[in-house]
């Protein structure tokens, strides 16, 4: 152990490394993320994806995770380990979150539908094809779940968008 | 989330059967369900910490497949067919259903007007396949005459129509009879 003239803790490069990583993995999900587990295939990556934006505006509200949206509960008969349960739920296809949107008894017209990225500095997201494949189970869609770090602002990636048909 | 087991307490869905998912997001939105002879249209509709709720009605594969070809629009999929829909309410524990005429149905459960699935050419090949398939709907006309029997061709096979099927003298505008593999539903009588 090092440290300065000021007795500061000093570190080489490969214990800053070390250290760094550290933080990194415990990087930095909320508390409750210990209800389950996330599912191996989940990662950070770039996703252009669509969002229905339930308050008609792309803000912090409209891009809560499925848990906080319920007010910090699960959804009726949901399943406490659930990862999806705990993430914000995308679309690749811009159909399919107008599908949603058009079903969903939450959203009325006009659909406000947000574009954006899966910035890594957020979180980390997994296609549920891609999940629900390495299962060995069929998946028609293209949602995607995408697992939000604490204080993420997932909204500054995205912007409204008109009608894509 | 069990679709089935929590539909099958209800009464007459005790036998109940997921068929084919149409649209799925974290969970089943749009689906079919096959209840012994009978194909049912589900719609999830709400999804909260509250509640889960459905809404279904008894379709048919002529429906389902307009929908499927953006020939109709998802609304109209849900209200045609029948009067007499369902809403199923799961609050985590308790299942509870109430069956209503589609025009009592609250607005905020119905999909929205006026959208159509808007599937890609192909998108649904294969469940549009399996429809048609299953679809044995055949309609003819026949001219009104009083004959002792009526003769129809139907894919190489062959059915007669004896006296049997009229009553009293007149004619009825439907019958249902098998021809070995080929069960006609309807005959429409001119």
């Amino acid at each position: 152990m090092c440290y300065d003239k000021n007795e500061n803790q000093i570190y080489d490069g490969d214990e800053l490394s070390s250290i760094m990583k550290k933080e990194q993995a415990e990087k930095k999900f909320p508390s409750y993320f210990t209800n389950f587990e996330m599912p191996k295939w989940a990662r950070e990556q770039e996703l252009e994806v669509y969002r229905a934006c339930a308050t008609g505006k792309v803000d912090h509200e409209s891009f809560l995770n499925s848990y906080e949206e319920n007010g910090f509960q699960i959804s009726a008969g949901g399943d406490k380990k659930n990862p999806q349960e705990y993430s914000l739920s995308t679309y690749l296809k811009f159909k399919d979150v107008k599908r949603f949107m058009t079903m969903d008894s939450r959203f009325g017209i006009p659909f406000v539908i947000a574009k954006g990225i899966t910035n890594p500095v957020h979180g980390i997201c997994l296609e549920t094809r891609e999940w629900k494949r390495n299962l060995g189970m069929k998946y028609k869609g293209s949602h995607v779940d995408w697992w939000l770090y604490t204080d993420a602002e997932p909204c500054r990636e995205f912007e409204v968008i008109e009608n894509e048909n | 989330m069990k679709i089935e087991k929590i539909f099958r307490n209800i009464p007459f869905f005790k036998n109940i059967v997921l068929d084919v998912i149409l649209f799925e997001s974290q969970y089943p939105v749009l689906f079919t369900c096959k209840n012994g002879n009978d194909i049912y249209l589900f719609l999830c509709c709400t999804v909260n910490a509250d509640k889960v709720v459905w809404i279904g009605t008894m379709t048919d594969y002529d429906t389902l497949i307009a929908l499927l070809e953006n020939q109709i629009t998802i609304r109209n999929a849900f209200l045609n067919v029948t009067k007499e829909k369902i809403v199923i309410t799961y609050n985590g524990e308790n299942v509870e259903y109430r069956l209503v005429q589609s025009k009592d149905i609250p607005e905020d459960l119905l999909p929205t007007a006026g959208e159509y699935m808007d599937a890609d050419e192909d998108e649904y090949a294969e469940e549009i396949a399996v429809f048609k398939n299953r679809s044995f709907n055949v309609e003819y006309v026949i001219q009104p005459c009083i004959n002792s029997f009526y003769m129809i061709h139907y894919r190489e096979k062959s059915i007669m129509l004896t006296d049997e099927y009229f009553v009293d003298g007149e004619s009825v505008t439907e019958k249902r009879y098998d021809i070995g593999e080929i069960q006609v539903k309807k005959i429409a009588l001119a």
